[in-house]
């Protein structure tokens, strides 16, 4: 828990296998082969003296500070860009070397305020610390002109750019470029005039910068600083913990007073992020503290009564009672709940185990239902494991990026960077999707190839791919024969030669031209490593699983599986949706992806448990609705989820929700499901609790209390009352203690400890016994299927049945922003509404002309089941004939419109087809005012609450 | 039919769109069955047994009503 500083090497480390022998101020040392002269230092814990040089971005050599002698050598080179050589003797420290430095340090302290007693920096300023490292005791010179009086920036919420602090290191600049790769910051003007400016002389709020801290980070002074250090003060201990937003699980450095949270800072040991970090993770914590939180347990009879607080003790005895009741009445099969991939996986195992256990039935299910259910059962049939089979570090080995129905720069920032990184390396780049993503076109990056496909018809695009590569001989044979089941190669290979998948009879369904399809199946099947990442625009369809399958189908055709720099990589939306999922959160599987019915699995948990456990799959969420409405399925126990909000057709969700006759909801808001609620049981933000997040990658990350509970317990404390209550007992003291009961029962948990993970970092699983450090890239040797081999599955294109036509002729697609998390129930609650203050439409200009619709006018935008309205924004990022818009708000009412349509397989809501109309309008909708009406009531009830 | 075995039917469906893709028959109907066996709740499978039973399987794709005929309880 101390507050002990990150090492700095100063410069990057090399990646070279060749070791290089030389002398540093007389001690001998042996480093990697381009390794500079300053981390060799650092490395032996000679630290010269430096400030434009840091280890996250390439050196740059301008402050002079780091100058060193080598021995034969002429004049005082930089030791961060001379690179070390055999044989080499350098010295770091000499009467000259200090002369130098000190003469540097002057002219640097000669226009930098000598405010240090009362800087936001003191104590955490690099220019400070040099400044006594070089001995400075007087700046000699008086400049006449000082950059002293320049003005702050205060636009951006989370930090401050105060120029007159600024040494033009360009660390900003270069973190901006290398790190996050926006390029949003240059140095404007030259000599004296020089200065870092954002976009073309503007603020930082207005430029391109997309606040994922990096500058801040770099920053060796008090130029670039959170607003949060400048209003508290410096923080006196760390914590690392794992961000709880999206599915790159980015590791953390918690920086806190207290129990005080003063600034979240990406970990540069993090396996994950490497250091780096998004808006959301770095800055958007604050509503964690927010005074929406609600820390009493509330109970009601009714949706229409006021809630009542009520002690712990009294809402876990009447939320037991009412379950009990309601399956005394109903049946065994009339409850069931939901378990949250934002919380734990320790907390998911164990509301799944309460459902089986104490209710006795299988009705679990998680929100990878209506995000990667798809990719768990493609993958699954197909690999023999439901999971991307690589590490996110793998992309830095890839030649072609194949980013299909993904958006990584906006929905993985992070990861999105680093594959930026590779792609400004020189990696080619193939994009399919509908709409032009940042990715097409940014900064040093510019697709090959942009397949801008009609919505609803990946399977089609991907038969045609996959055609070309067996028709034109691109199938790596050996491969084939050596890891795929044969026998279903061969079938597949005569389904797919046919000529109704050829890119030329696709055309006219995709949309894309044939000798595009040809060319970008061509560069994907001839590259040495070619890496296929997917997302949401992949699952999100009535043939989500059909699309997962053809995925894996093409990669292995092209023997692009079981190494570094290729795979198929699923890019998991919430940050432990991967773990979730393994925990057994599916109605039909046990955790490790074992279905309910196998009597092996079901004799092992019914032992270990100790109780009867059933053999029939549960209901899926889309069934639960179904089920109440058939009155058949009457309560629920709802875990941090919103499916009020995030499942489609709200009003068919809304409708069962006022069904049920008990909803107890466990969430740190009042969010929309709640307002459907009879109990409420206030849960704990990330930060109050111990546990571990597994990412898109596999990566079992730690998850670390650094503040108490503000309800009092954490959620797998409140799931263990609740089952305590029910009857069916749990008594676990902490959270290790359930790691080690999944360790025991699941196979590829099986080496998994927190003792080990606390050695490590972190592990990926598959992770077989204690000495294993886990599985990086899986399927190496074989796949995971019984057999070991590979399965190729038939993927014939099937329309979806939501078709346009003269009423409603244009598809709706949906996504999400960069500045907002899924349903926006915790960054709708931070600053970065700044940036996103509403869901807005996207409409192409023709289509917007043929409504005489202009940026900003309110639009009606109706389906089949429901409309809303929302502002117009003309955009050509969209297609014609195609509208786009995200689901951060509630009051947006996107989930109004979309339809039940649903995988075949798995029941992921097809989100990103409906057709609808879009009209001018002058008032929003009917749903919304009532939506308003509903909310404004939920929220007196709530009120009651505090004065009953 | 009621919108509750209207949904059955069309997820029916669903499933043996993507199974018909094999050109032998009797693989596709197998696939249909066990994938409905293994992922669908017991009153689901019980409802659409029901309505083959009852309502000759109206609605189902021949390749869905092969498939349920072969669903036991």
């Amino acid at each position: 828990m101390s507050m002990k500083k990150e090492k700095d090497f100063g410069t990057p480390a090399s990646a070279a296998t060749e070791t290089v022998n030389l002398e540093i101020d007389g001690f001998k040392v042996t480093v990697p082969a381009g390794t500079s002269v300053m981390r060799a230092a650092a490395s032996i814990g000679i630290d010269i003296p430096k400030l434009c040089a840091t280890d996250s971005i390439e050196p740059f050599g301008s402050c002079r500070l780091c100058v060193v002698q080598i021995e034969g050598g002429r004049g005082l080179p930089a030791s961060c860009t001379t690179p070390v050589f055999e044989g080499m003797k350098a010295i770091t420290q000499n009467q000259k070397l200090a002369e130098v430095r000190r003469g540097v340090m002057e002219l640097y302290i000669s226009d930098h305020p000598l405010d240090c007693l009362t800087c936001s920096a003191n104590g955490d300023c690099e220019l400070q610390d040099m400044a006594g490292a070089v001995g400075l005791r007087e700046v000699r010179y008086k400049p006449v002109e000082t950059h002293l009086n320049a003005q702050k920036d205060t636009s951006n919420p989370y930090f401050t750019f105060d120029p007159s602090k600024c040494i033009v290191c360009s660390r900003c600049v270069r973190a901006c470029e290398e790190t996050q790769g926006t390029f949003a910051l240059t140095i404007d003007g030259r000599g004296f005039d020089s200065k870092v400016s954002a976009g073309q002389n503007e603020d930082f709020l207005s430029s391109e910068c997309v606040s994922c801290g990096a500058c801040v980070q770099a920053c060796p002074t008090a130029t670039l600083m959170e607003n949060n250090v400048i209003e508290n003060g410096q923080p006196e201990h760390a914590i690392i913990t794992t961000c709880a937003y999206c599915g790159v699980g980015c590791s953390f450095r918690a920086e806190m007073k207290g129990e005080q949270i003063i600034r979240m800072v990406p970990n540069k040991d993090g396996k994950a992020n490497h250091g780096h970090s998004c808006v959301k993770g770095r800055f958007a914590f604050g509503y964690a503290t927010h005074k929406d939180r609600i820390t009493k347990p509330m109970i009601r009879a009714s949706i229409q009564d006021a809630w009542k607080e009520v002690s712990w003790e009294e809402a876990i005895a009447y939320a037991a009672s009412e379950m009990k009741r309601i399956q005394a009445k109903y049946g065994k099969d009339s409850v069931g709940g939901l378990t949250s991939s934002r919380c734990t996986n320790e907390e998911a195992y164990l509301v799944q185990k309460l459902i089986r256990a104490g209710f006795g039935n299988n009705n679990v299910d998680t929100c990878a239902r209506v995000c990667h259910s798809p990719t768990g059962y493609g993958l699954k049939q197909t690999f023999g494991e439901s999971s991307g089979t690589q590490d996110f570090d793998s992309v830095m080995k890839a030649d072609v990026i194949l980013i299909i129905g993904a958006n990584p720069t906006d929905g993985h920032p992070v990861f999105g960077s680093q594959m930026k990184k590779r792609l400004r390396q020189g990696a080619n780049l193939i994009i399919v999707d509908p709409r032009e993503i940042d990715l097409v076109k940014t900064p040093h990056v510019q697709a090959d190839y942009h397949l801008k496909l009609r919505p609803s018809t990946n399977v089609a695009i991907i038969n045609a791919m996959a055609h070309v590569v067996v028709n034109e001989g691109f199938v790596d044979e050996n491969f084939i024969n050596a890891r795929c089941d044969v026998a279903s190669f061969n079938k597949w290979r005569t389904f797919i030669a046919d000529e109704r998948h050829s890119p030329e009879a696709t055309e006219s369904i995709t949309g894309v031209p044939a000798a595009q399809m040809r060319a970008a199946a061509r560069l994907y099947a001839t590259a040495k490593n070619g890496a296929i990442y997917y997302g949401l625009g992949v699952t999100e369809h009535s043939q989500g699983s059909t699309m997962v399958i053809g995925i894996a189908n093409l990669a292995m055709a092209t023997g692009n599986l079981g190494r570094d720099g290729v795979g198929v990589n699923p890019l998991r939306g919430q940050n432990n949706v991967q773990g979730s999922c393994d925990m057994g959160s599916f109605p039909h599987e046990l955790p490790g992806y074992r279905h309910v019915s196998d009597p092996e699995t079901h004799g092992l948990f019914e032992k270990t448990w100790g109780a009867k456990l059933s053999i029939n799959p549960g209901l899926r969420i889309p069934n639960m609705f179904d089920a109440a409405l058939d009155k058949t399925f009457m309560g629920l126990y709802c875990e941090g989820e919103d499916i009020a909000q995030s499942d489609p057709d709200i009003t068919h969700v809304h409708a069962a929700l006022r069904t049920m006759e008990c909803v107890i909801v466990q969430d740190i808001f009042l969010n929309e499901t709640a307002k459907f609620a009879h109990v409420f049981l206030p849960g704990a933000s990330f930060l109050e609790k111990d546990g571990t997040f597994t990412n898109a990658e596999r990566r079992i990350s730690p998850v670390r209390k650094t503040m108490r509970p503000l309800a009092g317990y954490a959620d797998w404390e409140v799931t263990q009352m609740l089952s305590n209550a029910l009857g069916y007992p749990m008594n676990y003291s902490h959270p290790s203690e359930i790691m080690a009961e999944i360790a025991s029962l699941m196979p590829t948990f099986a080496g998994v400890s927190y003792a080990k993970i606390d050695e490590l970092g972190s592990i990926q699983w598959p992770c077989y016994d204690e000495a294993s450090a886990g599985t990086p890239i899986m399927h190496t040797e074989e796949f995971l299927r019984d057999n070991g081999k590979g399965l190729f599955m038939l993927t014939e294109f099937v329309a979806t049945q939501e078709r346009v036509n003269g009423k409603f002729p244009l598809i709706l697609t949906t996504g999400r922003i960069l500045a907002h998390y899924n349903v926006g129930a915790q960054t709708r609650r931070t600053e970065n509404n700044v940036w996103h203050s509403e869901d807005i439409l996207e409409i192409h200009p023709h289509d917007a002309e043929d409504r005489g619709i202009n940026d900003g006018d309110w639009v009606g935008i109706k389906s089949r089941v429901g409309e809303t309205v929302l502002h117009a924004l003309v955009s050509e990022r969209v297609q014609p004939g195609v509208v786009y818009t995200t689901f951060h708000f509630p009051e947006s009412g996107a989930n109004v419109i979309t339809t039940d349509n649903s995988d075949w397989a798995t029941n992921c809501p097809e989100y990103k087809v409906t057709a609808v109309q879009v009209t001018k309008v002058t008032q929003s909708s009917e749903w919304q005012d009532g939506y308003r009406a509903f909310t404004e009531n939920q929220l007196d009830l709530l009120a009651q609450a505090a004065h009953a | 039919m009621s919108s509750k075995v209207d949904k059955l039917v069309k997820m029916a469906n669903d499933i043996s769109a993507f199974f018909d893709a094999d050109p032998d028959k009797t693989i596709a109907a197998a696939g249909v069955k066990n994938h409905i066996l293994r992922s669908w709740d017991l009153r689901m499978r019980k409802a659409i047994v029901e309505h083959l039973k009852h309502h000759d399987g109206e609605g189902l794709s021949p390749l869905a009503k092969t498939s349920v005929a072969q669903i036991t309880i």
